[in-house]
């Protein structure tokens, strides 16, 4: 079910809203387009610099046509990351509580603007991908901005090639082996949310 | 190693021995002293102890096994440049410590620079050395003997000497195999033919180090249309360790490190990470001349290299120190 269909007035966290209204798309995912599509990168950037949502908010109500903000209760993080830091990422959220993350092996390319990236010693233009590690992790609202802080800590060397990290709202979150749904379908034992809430009340 | 005494070897057992190397007539009276409860205690073990010096030989190489057996397999890059590379007597403490290194299992690669020798050089070929900012220009005849200087004499002063210490060492230039390709360096228009690595090939290295050799790399290299480059060692240093996946990287300079208080050689920073020491270098705590070490540091840390060191090529042993060591020496970054 599209939460398109829930209050649009409330933003997302921290998305960056294309003002320039006809934005209504048949599709909850994206709400505003910033780059050209690439490839397999359809989807919402992340802008990290306005994070208090009562700006967002003004700034939303004051669009003339109103913006499809699209706000769910999960949200996946993806992060494009260098190979050789993901254990270093891993450890990093295992140590605050995250314990759920699917990763997978990528060949990826961003450009910046003129400046290359160092792989190997080699410096790469935009004609060759390099290899890159995705990190996928779905949490609740309320985790995603501490994750992100998290990942940019550990993942963050300074050099061209970095990364990037992705936010994409998740309608449901089910549980196979219990078929539990939503909430409860995110919560895993003993992780940030025990820790953030130490008493589950299990109906 | 016994005592020459036959009549102590059976009493001395469980007393630090006396160093061979004191002559027979001290150790009679330590004998005459001994109280006689120790007398049980020797004829219970009757085999002969090594003495105080060979144990303590073989126990530090016994402590040495977790840091040998930590890098056995692995590629070291080291660069090897300043001091350490001009007094003949610290060369050839580093070139023997390179060696056991080596013969340790360590897979070692040695990236040198060169400059004092190029203005003697110069000098003999009647070219003036010019200067900008305390940089070198180097035009088209300077370039000439760069060249045969780095990748001609020492370059194969290096091969030898290792070569004498009993590994062996092959020399070779960027331009072999295309190892490294350069492309001219933003200040080209005023500095000359100074360029910065546009790639880096090492399939040339692979066979090199399978087979035992140890491959002694001067930084001069081609561009795309032939011509020669003179690359900053540190940098390519940095490259080369990105290229063939290298577990360290050590800068071998003139100072200890990096120091978090300029004036206080006691302020050594022993280990810090690289979002810690691009914060210093912004907050300016970093001296002019350590900023392309630690810029070319970090950015082979980025490219996966596990540490980067800053060591003092001035020390004794530092390479040992570094590896061989918990303490370690000089200045460490980590990812």
């Amino acid at each position: 079910m599209p939460p398109a269909t829930t209050t649009a007035s409330v933003p997302m966290p921290g998305s960056l809203l294309n003002h320039s209204a006809s934005l209504r798309r048949p599709f909850p995912a994206a709400a505003g387009r910033l780059l050209p599509s690439r490839g397999p990168r359809p989807l919402v950037q992340v802008n990290s610099a306005p994070r208090r949502r009562p700006a967002t908010a003004a700034r939303a109500q004051s669009a003339s046509a109103p913006d499809y903000l699209p706000d769910s209760e999960f949200y996946k993080i993806e992060a494009i990351l260098r190979p050789w830091r993901v254990s270093h990422v891993s450890s990093g959220l295992l140590q605050m509580g995250i314990r759920g993350v699917t990763v997978s092996d990528v060949r990826g390319f961003g450009a910046q603007g003129g400046s290359t990236e160092r792989y190997e010693g080699s410096e790469f233009s935009e004609d060759t991908f390099i290899a890159k590690v995705k990190m996928e992790i779905v949490v609740c609202k309320e985790q995603v901005e501490p994750v992100i802080d998290k990942i940019i800590e550990k993942a963050r060397t300074g050099e061209i090639g970095d990364g990037k990290i992705f936010l994409i709202p998740v309608s449901d979150v089910v549980r196979i082996r219990t078929g539990e749904r939503g909430e409860h379908a995110e919560r895993m034992t003993g992780g940030l949310s025990d820790r953030l809430s130490p008493v589950i009340t299990i109906s | 190693m016994l005592v020459t005494k036959p009549s102590l070897s059976l009493a001395l057992p469980s007393v630090s021995l006396p160093n061979p190397n004191l002559n027979a007539g001290w150790a009679t009276p330590f004998a005459s002293s001994r109280p006689r409860s120790l007398r049980v205690s020797a004829s219970s073990s009757l085999a002969p102890q090594p003495a105080a010096a060979a144990l303590n030989r073989v126990g530090i190489l016994s402590e040495a096994l977790p840091f040998i057996q930590r890098f056995k397999g692995k590629t070291v890059v080291v660069k090897y440049g300043g001091a350490a590379m001009k007094s003949p007597k610290l060369q050839a403490s580093v070139i023997r410590d390179l060696v056991l290194l080596s013969c340790v299992g360590l897979r070692l690669v040695l990236v040198h620079g060169g400059g004092p020798e190029i203005n003697s050089v110069l000098h003999r070929f009647g070219v003036e050395p010019q200067f900008r900012n305390g940089l070198r220009v180097t035009d088209a005849a300077t370039m000439e003997v760069v060249e045969m200087v780095l990748a001609g004499k020492v370059n194969k002063h290096l091969v030898s000497l290792v070569c004498l210490a009993g590994a062996t060492a092959v020399g070779l230039c960027g331009k072999d195999a295309r190892l490294l390709t350069a492309r001219p360096s933003p200040d080209a228009a005023e500095l000359g033919f100074v360029g910065e690595v546009a790639r880096v090939d090492p399939s040339v290295l692979q066979p090199i180090i399978a087979s035992g050799h140890i491959p002694v790399i001067a930084t001069i290299a081609a561009d795309k249309v032939g011509q020669a480059y003179n690359i900053n060692a540190d940098t390519a240093a940095g490259e080369i360790a990105a290229a063939i996946g290298a577990e360290k990287l050590l800068l071998m300079t003139d100072v200890s490190g990096i120091l978090a208080d300029r004036d206080d050689p006691g302020s050594l920073v022993k280990e810090i990470y690289v979002a810690g020491v691009r914060r210093m270098v912004d907050e300016g705590k970093v001296g002019g001349g350590m900023i392309p070490k630690v810029e070319c540091c970090v950015r082979a840390l980025a490219q996966g290299v596990r540490t980067a060191n800053i060591i003092d090529g001035h020390v004794t042993h530092s390479l040992l120190l570094e590896i061989l060591t918990d303490e370690g020496t000089g200045t460490m970054i980590t990812g």
